[in-house]
């Protein structure tokens, strides 16, 4: 059966899922297409290398922060100046703020409401129809905290939203004694909002519903994510953990060696490669420990790591893992919570660290060359790697973003939840929601810095007996 | 009236700056504050939150300059899912949010290149006249700060 692939502009794109029924109207198989931002690492090619961490954060409104650190990691590395002690903590202080803020976002305003409301009407599919059924104070409880992550990742990037603070071996700007107490008592209050959003979140865990929203989708993957030297979460630095479907860890590698380990699929119908581990092999969408597919994110996080660096969040990843690897896609959300609690804890820490208030921000870069930063976006693995000439301008720049990473895995939890939910050619935008929620769970980002140019669309075209037998849109 | 000015564009999609660029010439020019986004969305609504009135300038798809009604705004695909107008009434049940008047200007090369069309230079002028009546409206003079 033909597949037909919608053109979609160099910026502007629609995420579009094609659908294929058997004769029966069951689901035979389904693909999802996200749109990627193309010719941009072109675009970066004879650029003054210190712009990287500017221009990347440009890539994209949804997580310029993480673009910033994985351009200065890559900077850090590409002009041997490893940064001050008191730099990196600064850097991973506004990492976890960023972290706060995003997931904050997730869990309350996008795909958390999946969780939350259940299938209730598109009207009522928004944080409106959450405060209907948790309260206002709720309401007001997010803005302020949110708020709060924003104010700290200003006062430390220098520029609200986008920051500008990581440069080559360091940062521009420190923190003074009476900043320092304001992020203590700000991540004070986040990390009592993450405690009580955990006790929400919790009520639907204990529910029939979450069985029924667990059993959607479960892939038997690989995971990859950062570990610290305890192999516990890290969101700004470490080491590179892979562990295997069954737990084991498989490889733990310098994130410069992270390209040896990973090769990029490339099928015709998607404009979006498909990354996989190299070792393993590239066996198509299909999960299990012969497949080389992996996922990354806050699942994948707390799939490969022992532990989590603060007290709060550590209790609640032991209940999370008491039974050992968790692969049931929608564990994301639960996941994420506990990395809320684990940022804000560890925001709140290192506004207590004796160095925080240092001055010693920066080592100086020396001559330049070739460097690759790795850090969690929030949705996953973010790869910078960069190629300079000896004046420091940019030869070569390639980024592999976190949902490129989890594309292949992205696409099965589609089929697989569009399998459930589709029976005998009954289709109807209840369904495709549900179908929707599946790769929601990966807190994808569709879009790149596009920001004028429409609302996100998307598309889903059901394929029948080998015809078009329903398209179904949003915001097209 | 406690009022921002904020240009709304991404600096590295050609005319899609305009917006940036029409902010910056503001500066020291009018009576309010004066801000750049490459954001939209919800990261927009929460950056002119307690603010009295603001002033939102942003590339459209079409020709010329002119008010955006805010429920038409039709932005912020980078921002996941939530667009300006959602993101401005959920918080305008809980925060004090501000009159919102939106200048739209009409672009048409939006690709990735760091510089302004000369046909876009061109709506310059009246983009900062159109911001500069609406803060006269609004506040009774222009000023400046």
């Amino acid at each position: 059966m033909k597949v037909s692939i919608d053109p979609i502009t160099r910026l502007e794109g629609h995420g579009k899922i094609d659908i294929f029924l058997d004769d029966k109207g069951n689901v035979d198989r389904a693909y999802m297409q996200v749109p990627e931002l193309r010719g941009f690492e072109m675009f970066c090619v004879g650029r003054k290398a210190e712009d990287m961490p500017i221009i990347t954060a440009r890539i994209c409104g949804v997580c310029p922060e993480a673009h910033h650190m994985a351009a200065a990691k890559a900077l850090d590395m590409a002009f041997h100046a490893e940064p001050p002690e008191p730099a990196k903590k600064l850097r991973e202080l506004l990492y976890n703020a960023y972290i706060f803020y995003d997931h904050c976002l997730h869990l309350y305003y996008l795909g958390g409401i999946d969780v939350l409301l259940g299938d209730v009407s598109k009207e009522q599919r928004n944080i409106v129809g959450l405060i209907k059924k948790f309260g206002v104070e709720i309401g007001k409880e997010v803005i302020k905290h949110r708020r709060y992550a924003m104010e700290i990742i200003k006062m430390l990037g220098g520029r609200e939203i986008h920051p500008v603070s990581a440069i080559p071996g360091g940062v521009s700007k420190g923190l003074n004694e009476e900043e320092r107490r304001e992020v203590e008592s700000k991540a004070k209050e986040c990390i009592e909002f993450a405690k009580k959003s955990m006790e929400i979140f919790k009520k639907v865990f204990e529910s029939k519903r979450w069985n029924e929203l667990l059993g959607l989708d479960s892939l038997q993957t690989y995971y990859m994510g950062l570990v610290d030297s305890n192999n516990y979460v890290n969101y700004y630095d470490g080491d590179i953990r892979i562990v295997a479907p069954d737990g084991k860890e498989v490889a733990k590698i310098k994130p410069e060696k992270i390209l040896n380990y990973i090769e990029e699929h490339v099928e015709k119908w998607s404009y979006v490669k498909f990354p996989y581990l190299k070792e393993i092999g590239w066996k198509g969408l299909v999960d299990g420990k012969e497949s080389g597919v992996y996922r990354v994110g806050s699942l994948a996080r707390l799939n490969v790591a022992d532990g989590m660096n603060s007290k709060e969040a550590m209790k609640e990843f032991e209940e999370f893992r008491k039974e050992g690897i968790v692969h049931e896609t929608f564990a994301y959300y639960h996941a994420r919570l506990i990395e809320m609690l684990n940022a804000a804890e560890r925001m709140h820490a290192l506004a207590l660290d004796d160095q925080i208030t240092s001055d010693d921000l920066r080592t100086m870069p020396a001559e330049a060359g070739e460097g690759i930063g790795v850090v969690e976006a929030a949705r996953g693995v973010l790869i910078h790697h960069y190629e300079l000439d000896e004046k420091g301008l940019v030869k070569k720049a390639n980024m592999i973003v976190a949902t490129t990473n989890n594309n292949a895995a992205i696409n099965m939890s589609v089929a697989n939840a569009a399998r459930k939910v589709i029976k005998g050619g009954n289709v109807n935008d209840i369904l495709l929601n549900k179908i929707e929620s599946a790769f929601r769970c990966y807190d994808p980002c569709l879009a790149c810095a596009s920001h004028a140019l429409g609302s996100t669309p998307m598309i889903a075209n059901i394929y029948w007996k080998g015809k078009l037998y329903k398209r179904l849109e949003k915001n097209v | 009236m406690y009022s921002v000015v904020v240009g709304v564009g991404n600096p590295l999609l050609g005319d899609d700056a305009i917006g940036l660029e029409v902010a910056e010439r503001l500066k020291g020019e009018v009576n309010a504050e004066v801000k750049k986004a490459i954001a939209g969305g919800l990261e927009l609504a929460e950056m002119i939150a307690e603010y009295e009135l603001a002033v939102i300038i942003d590339a459209f798809n079409g020709d010329g300059v002119k008010e955006i009604d805010v429920d038409e705004y039709e932005e912020s695909v980078a921002n996941h899912d939530i667009r300006f107008p959602s993101a401005y009434h959920i918080l305008s049940r809980y925060i004090k949010m501000p009159k919102v008047r939106i200048v739209g200007i009409g672009v048409k090369n939006v690709e990735i290149k760091e510089e302004l069309s000369k046909e876009t230079r061109k709506l310059i002028p009246a983009a900062i006249e159109k911001v500069k009546k609406i803060l006269e409206e609004e506040n009774g003079f222009i000023g400046k700060s």
